[in-house]
């Protein structure tokens, strides 16, 4: 009865549109009130969440792809797919798919993968033809790439929560974000051949394909460097974010890509959006901590454990829920409200928290783009200058593939625990 | 002094002070590496920056309006409602940072009156990061009042 109450007050305060930080925040200080808790431990969350050098890996690989972004290397990326790939059936959707998978490697956000290739790619996609509703469908889903190609900012979060490794959360993600990627692509070719017959390809001589080459290149060297030096165990994933920043920083200053003003912004940029998130997080870490001492959690466990004999229904469950609220929630709230939660029937189910995270993060990549809240529209809404009907109706047949690529990771764990563990 | 001028700039201090973080937690690479000498104060000191960094932008970005909330009912709402749900909304931000700024000064007094340290090499005085708490959110309750008086205002009209 009072979990019941409980998450009904939480869930009615959000929708009342209360800041999800200080909704979480509220209801566990109030918990803890009622409780007879000392509510020391508030500031302390505050202070620990920001004393914390895993999540400091968030503001770095902010701002680097911040900088990439503004120094507009989505120009580049795409100019140097479509050279290679312009001149198959969906040459500028497969360019499309690919340099989104190239900016996932660097950046860790959808958002900023989605601003980043969508100014260039979409009014070439729809010089040449291209249905409007199938370009802003690829956009949006191509965008989610990058929390799923790591590194990502989401993933980071979640270890955080979960008490995993970073590096194992990002390594489990390179085989979904291919496999994720491929299906895209197979799915953008057939679409192209059946029902967009009339697109023209792009012809590139030799010529252009080397100079194109020569300017995707660099991006490429970075992604290969970050991902490159923490797979060798180099760096941490926070010190490859710094590194990452770094050689950002040189590339933009040797190619006079970005001025003083952008370069402020893109910090001002980094430095909301850092501590939005760290303030849910720490409400998120309050609102868990007051929950569990009411035994909440524990409580809703053992209620599932008792009706949920089997691990693939309990995820079916999870996936729903997840797929529902992902319609009218964002991304990072729906970890940090539903995590703190299902943790310790994760735990009692015998769940791998790794395989768990890629799964999450493949249900949170669609509440990325299903309307009416998703991100990711509303960076198309304003880039592309379209309607939200239109968004939707073109993240129809990339949701669907999407959930079939949750199913394959459920069916075939190895797909996302094959290089973290095996290799 | 001017309360809209001190938001704004410190949430310039805030992004220098990430900028500043990248360059340092990539000089420790950097100097672990091609100079062979790991440091002992790059950990702390971007931690510790980090603290400050992230705090100082608070209320520069409850001022730009930036806090994320699920607003599917709210957009929906016309002119009068949502002036309910701000005045709730405000009454809410109001009501927890006060509290972390009284619990978050206790601790923080406390670290000063006995002098506690971060169990560090560098002995960084805990008082100096553990104020990063009650002074900023402070701010943050000085800033949501004058909202929350202007929103009243607009009510009464």
């Amino acid at each position: 009865m009072t979990t019941a109450l409980i998450i009904f007050s939480l869930f009615l305060i959000l929708f009342l549109s209360v800041p999800i930080a200080f909704g979480l925040g509220s209801v566990g200080l109030i918990l803890m009130l009622l409780g007879d808790i000392s509510p020391l431990m508030v500031p302390q969350t505050f202070y620990s969440v920001g004393d914390n050098f895993i999540l400091l890996a968030v503001p770095m690989f902010l701002m680097m792809s911040n900088i990439l972004l503004k120094a507009g290397v989505g120009d580049d990326l795409f100019g140097f797919a479509q050279a290679w790939v312009g001149n198959f059936p969906g040459g500028l959707a497969i360019a499309t798919i690919l340099s989104c998978s190239i900016f996932a490697a660097i950046s860790g956000s959808s958002v900023a993968t989605a601003a980043t290739i969508s100014t260039v790619a979409y009014p070439a996609m729809i010089k040449r033809g291209y249905h409007k509703n199938f370009c802003l469908g690829i956009l949006a889903a191509g965008g989610t790439l990058g929390i799923l190609i790591p590194p990502s900012i989401p993933m980071i979060v979640y270890a955080f929560v979960v008490e995993e490794s970073v590096l194992s959360m990002f390594l489990a993600g390179i085989g979904p974000g291919i496999l994720l990627a491929l299906l895209f692509i197979l799915f953008s070719v057939l679409y192209v051949i059946f029902f967009n017959k009339e697109v023209t390809n792009v012809k590139t001589t030799h010529q252009e394909k080397i100079e194109y080459t020569k300017k995707g290149l660099p991006i490429l060297l970075m992604a290969f460097i970050m991902l490159g030096g923490i797979y060798a165990g180099i760096y941490t994933p926070t010190e490859a974010g710094g590194i990452g920043f770094l050689i950002s920083f040189i590339y933009v200053v040797i190619k006079k890509r970005l001025d003083l003003k952008g370069f402020i912004e893109a910090g001002l940029e980094t430095m909301k959006t850092t501590v939005t998130i760290f303030i849910i997080i720490a409400g998120a870490k309050i609102f868990g901590k007051a929950i569990s001492l009411y035994r909440i959690p524990q409580d809703l466990s053992a209620i599932i454990v008792s009706n949920i004999s089997e691990q693939g229904m309990f995820i079916l469950v999870v996936c729903i829920t997840l797929l529902i609220l992902g319609f009218i929630m964002e991304t990072l709230s729906l970890i940090l409200i539903m995590m703190p939660i299902f943790a310790i029937s994760i735990a009692a189910m015998n769940i791998d928290l790794i395989w768990f995270g890629i799964i999450f993060t493949l249900m949170i990549e669609c509440a990325l783009i299903t309307p009416p809240v998703g991100l990711n529209i509303y960076v198309l809404q304003a880039i592309c200058n379209a309607k939200m009907s239109e968004i939707a109706k073109g993240v129809i047949p990339f949701v669907i593939i999407m959930l079939f690529a949750v199913f394959l990771v459920y069916l075939f764990p190895q797909i996302a625990l094959y290089i973290p563990f095996k290799l | 002094m001017d309360l809209e001028k001190l938001i704004k700039y410190s949430g310039y201090l805030s992004s220098g002070l990430f900028i500043l973080i990248g360059f340092i937690v990539s000089f420790e690479v950097i100097s672990r590496y091609i100079f062979n000498s790991p440091t002992i104060w790059v950990n702390e000191i971007s931690r510790f920056l980090q603290i400050w960094a992230t705090y100082l932008a608070l209320t520069y970005s409850f001022h730009k309006n930036d806090f994320i909330r699920i607003t599917v009912i709210y957009d929906r709402l016309g002119e009068s409602g949502k002036k309910i749900l701000d005045f709730i909304s405000m009454l809410f931000i109001l009501f927890f940072s006060s509290f972390v700024v009284y619990y978050g000064w206790l601790i923080a007094y406390d670290s000063l009156k006995v002098g506690r340290t971060s169990s560090t090499i560098l002995d960084v005085p805990s008082f100096l990061t553990e104020l990063a708490i009650p002074l900023c959110f402070f701010l943050l309750v000085i800033r949501a009042s004058i909202e929350f008086v202007r929103k009243i205002r607009l009510f009464i009209k």
